[in-house]
């Protein structure tokens, strides 16, 4: 008798995870809603799961992440990533949820540069300028998806010459990986045949709380940045590196995400809207260093972001308005996520005294991102929120969110 | 009939004889680059410009750059960069540290904690060997053996000197490596536009413009903070033409960390490494004129500030900003500053670096 129940329990369980695995995901997306023909290719859902039983979904059109499945301190999963539940949620509602951002990532000056003497004129699509590669950018582009394994998903993508604006042939590829320690780890390349720009980021809109009615307000971020590039009204970077130091923009201690966002006498915070900055990291283009780290005290899941490019743009979903109703129908306010996207600085083409983004052909074009997903408790989050100097060991050996830094302590009295 | 080019007809009284010795088993000596209108005069020791024979508006000429006339005092000159070629790396590194490709290298210190202009045995105080030379140009080479100061990689450099005939000094830069390895050339003339005498005249009433709207601010031992700060509403702002002393003592920590002007301006270009219009000097009396245009992102500022009334050619004296530099280049620091542009040359890969100083009358 024992023995028939177990056997049958045993079946059920097969039963349900071949389903899931074939029609349903954890994180509750079906693979049908996503299975159509965009542009003459086939658009897919497709699964890396690892050993934890973390999940990411991921879809060709854009290469979007669709969702992140990971747990919070009492082992409970939730998607953390804003996004649709079907395919035509990204066809209807222009949107860089989770998306592959390309050519050009972030914005470039009225669309123009001038590349070895030549004029470019790029199609615009934001305040007069270039953004995140145009009004059909790589994130509205069907990309070839190789499911390598369980764990890895290779995408790749030919930007053909000329389109947007861009001069040449690009080959643009990216291998995301599921790893064993809850990170996703993307690993970016492209080649050219011809000189041109790149700067490739991901746009995924986190919000570690699993639950996007609620404001990413309350959840503490931490920047490894001293610096940071001013924008104008029209979002456009000013060619300026101003310290974080005394301003609403440091976030070299855990700092919450609401606590200053409204001091809009703060000019910069008012031309952004809120934050939508790109931080000039400390970490010297070493992806072993955290760029940036998100806690959310209610549910203790964090995120550290590990990267060897030089700057982060931190953006609050601050234009998000009430208008988009995303994944299980809950409706997209402002504020409701936050988003780390790891690149070379906004407009460097036009800025002669930043970093290059020029590639040319025989060279590789690489970039890595890391998003390292983790937990941690109550009373670590008060001690990090505290001093902001916890050493990591004191609190959780897997993160460093709480590390010190040194130029973060005492710098403001010291100027003041 | 030709002329001797050591007989003192020369327009700067330089004889070639006082120039040759032999450095380290390497032959110095003197070259002259002429054009009918002007004589700039070099050594192969450190590529130095001992000589710029410039007329100034009523036709009389003097030099103006400050210079040494022989090659005695060139090697023991109290400022050791004064017209010389700087590398491997010019201008500061922090603390003589920086990682790259996962290796920490250790430069000689020489500049309070810092390494400056490549150590104390860099370019500035080798002898380069000429592959070629007409009236027109000097063609130099240099290989900097790996481990050379601490910097990684045999390094290979040509240089070219030409003077134009439109009055134009032009310096090409090109190098090449085996190993990866910061790189910044650059050149450390120190211009008096009136002309050097005794004692040679301030450089403070000249009227300066930078093609620049933000400059590397710097911290009390001359390290750039790493910030990219506006010019505007601050005694850095050359953006209009502007009288060099106006502001150059002001009480403004950026004035007083160096002592005047000693700062990199991040100039102000169409695209990366167009040759680009970088800096004008003008001075009023002699109505002579400098202009500086460069394919570098930056061109670093330098007033003379520690000039201390030393001695060099003919007599002529060298006291407190009697110079004004030009000196164009990557931004200080860059190797340990991953926001600034890359100065790093890896094998397979060509330098170059273009810098044209244009002389004229007003």
């Amino acid at each position: 008798m024992r023995k028939i129940f177990v056997l049958a329990s045993l079946s059920v369980i097969l039963l349900t995870a071949g389903c899931s695995k074939t029609e349903i995901t954890k994180s509750g997306l079906k693979k049908t809603d996503f299975q159509t023909e965009i542009d003459g290719k086939k658009n897919d859902l497709y699964v890396l799961t690892n050993k934890n039983g973390m999940e990411v979904c991921m879809t060709n059109f854009g290469a979007r992440i669709v969702s992140i499945f990971v747990p919070d301190k009492d082992h409970v999963f939730a998607d953390v990533v804003l996004g649709f539940d079907s395919i035509g949620g990204y066809q209807n509602h222009k949107s860089d949820f989770g998306a592959f951002i390309g050519r050009y990532g972030n914005r470039i000056n009225k669309g123009k540069f001038v590349l070895d003497g030549v004029d470019y004129q790029l199609e615009t699509n934001n305040f007069g300028h270039c953004l995140h590669g145009g009004p059909k950018g790589f994130q509205y582009c069907m990309f070839d998806i190789k499911q390598i394994n369980d764990q890895t998903l290779e995408v790749s993508y030919i930007s053909a010459d000329g389109e947007m604006g861009f001069p040449s042939r690009l080959t643009a590829k990216a291998v995301y990986t599921l790893t064993d320690d809850n990170a996703i780890d993307i690993k970016y390349e492209a080649t050219t045949d011809k000189p041109t720009i790149v700067n490739l980021t991901n746009h995924s809109y986190f919000n570690l709380s699993g639950n996007p009615g609620k404001t990413i307000l309350n959840q503490l971020l931490m920047l490894n940045a001293d610096g940071y590039t001013p924008i104008d009204s029209t979002f456009m970077t000013t060619g300026e590196i101003a310290p974080v130091c005394c301003t609403p923009m440091d976030f070299r201690k855990p700092t919450k995400i609401g606590e200053r966002i409204n001091n809009y006498d703060f000019l910069q915070l008012k031309n952004g809207n809120g934050y939508d900055h790109n931080f000039v990291l400390n970490t010297a283009r070493q992806d072993t260093v955290p760029a940036a780290c998100i806690v959310d005290p209610e549910s203790g899941r964090t995120l550290e972001v590990y990267t060897d490019e030089p700057g982060i743009q931190v953006y609050t979903g601050n234009f998000l308005d009430g208008t988009v109703t995303g994944k299980k129908g809950i409706v997209y306010q402002q504020r409701t996520a936050i988003c780390l996207e790891t690149q070379h600085f906004p407009d460097s083409p036009n800025k002669a005294n930043w970093p290059s983004v020029v590639l040319r052909p025989g060279e590789k074009y690489t970039s890595h991102c890391i998003y390292k997903f983790g937990v941690m408790s109550k009373e670590c989050i008060t001690k990090c929120k505290e001093n902001g100097t916890v050493n990591q060991d004191s609190c959780s050996k897997k993160n460093s969110c709480c590390k010190d830094k040194k130029a973060g302590v005492g710098c403001c009295k010291k100027l003041n | 009939m030709k002329k001797d080019s050591s007989a003192p007809e020369n327009l700067s009284g330089l004889c070639r004889e006082d120039f040759q010795k032999t450095v380290n088993g390497k032959n110095t000596d003197l070259y002259f680059l002429k054009n009918g209108k002007m004589e700039i005069a070099v050594t192969n020791y450190g590529c130095a410009v001992v000589a710029m024979m410039a007329p100034d508006r009523h036709g009389d000429y003097a030099s103006v750059v400050l210079g040494h006339d022989s090659i005695e005092h060139v090697i023991h000159s109290p400022e050791p960069f004064l017209g010389t070629t700087i590398g491997r790396y010019g201008n500061r590194i922090a603390k003589g540290k920086f990682t790259l490709n996962g290796k920490e290298y250790n430069l000689t210190i020489n500049n309070g904690p810092n390494s400056l202009h490549g150590g104390p045995k860099g370019y500035h105080a080798v002898v380069w060997d000429v592959i070629c030379f007409s009236e027109s140009s000097v063609d130099f080479t240099y290989t900097s053996p790996d481990g050379e100061e601490g910097f990684p990689g045999n390094l290979v450099i040509n240089m070219l000197y030409t003077l134009t005939k439109d009055n134009e000094f032009v310096i090409r830069y090109k190098a090449t490596t085996d190993q990866s390895t910061p790189i910044n050339l650059t050149n450390h003339a120190f211009f008096n536009l009136a002309g050097i005498s005794n004692p040679s005249p301030a450089v403070t009433n000249n009227i300066l413009t930078i093609n620049a709207d933000f400059f590397i601010p710097i911290d009390e031992v001359s390290i750039p903070t790493g910030e990219i700060l506006k010019v505007e509403g601050t005694p850095m702002d050359f953006r209009t033409p502007t009288v060099v002393g106006e502001r150059i003592d002001a009480q403004h920590k950026q004035t007083i960390f160096g002592a005047g002007y000693d700062h990199c301006y991040a100039l102000k270009k169409s695209y990366a490494k167009e040759l680009s219009f970088a800096a004008k000097c003008i001075e009023p009396l002699s109505g002579r004129v400098l202009e500086v245009y460069t394919t570098e992102p930056g061109i670093q500022l330098y007033t003379g500030n520690w000039l201390n009334g030393f001695s060099g050619a003919h007599g002529a004296t060298f006291p407190k900003r009697s110079a004004i530099c030009f000196e164009a280049q990557h931004f200080p620091d860059t190797p340990n500053q991953a926001q600034f542009p890359a100065s790093i040359l890896n094998p397979g890969e060509t330098y170059t670096q273009t810098t044209v100083y244009k002389f004229g009358i007003e």
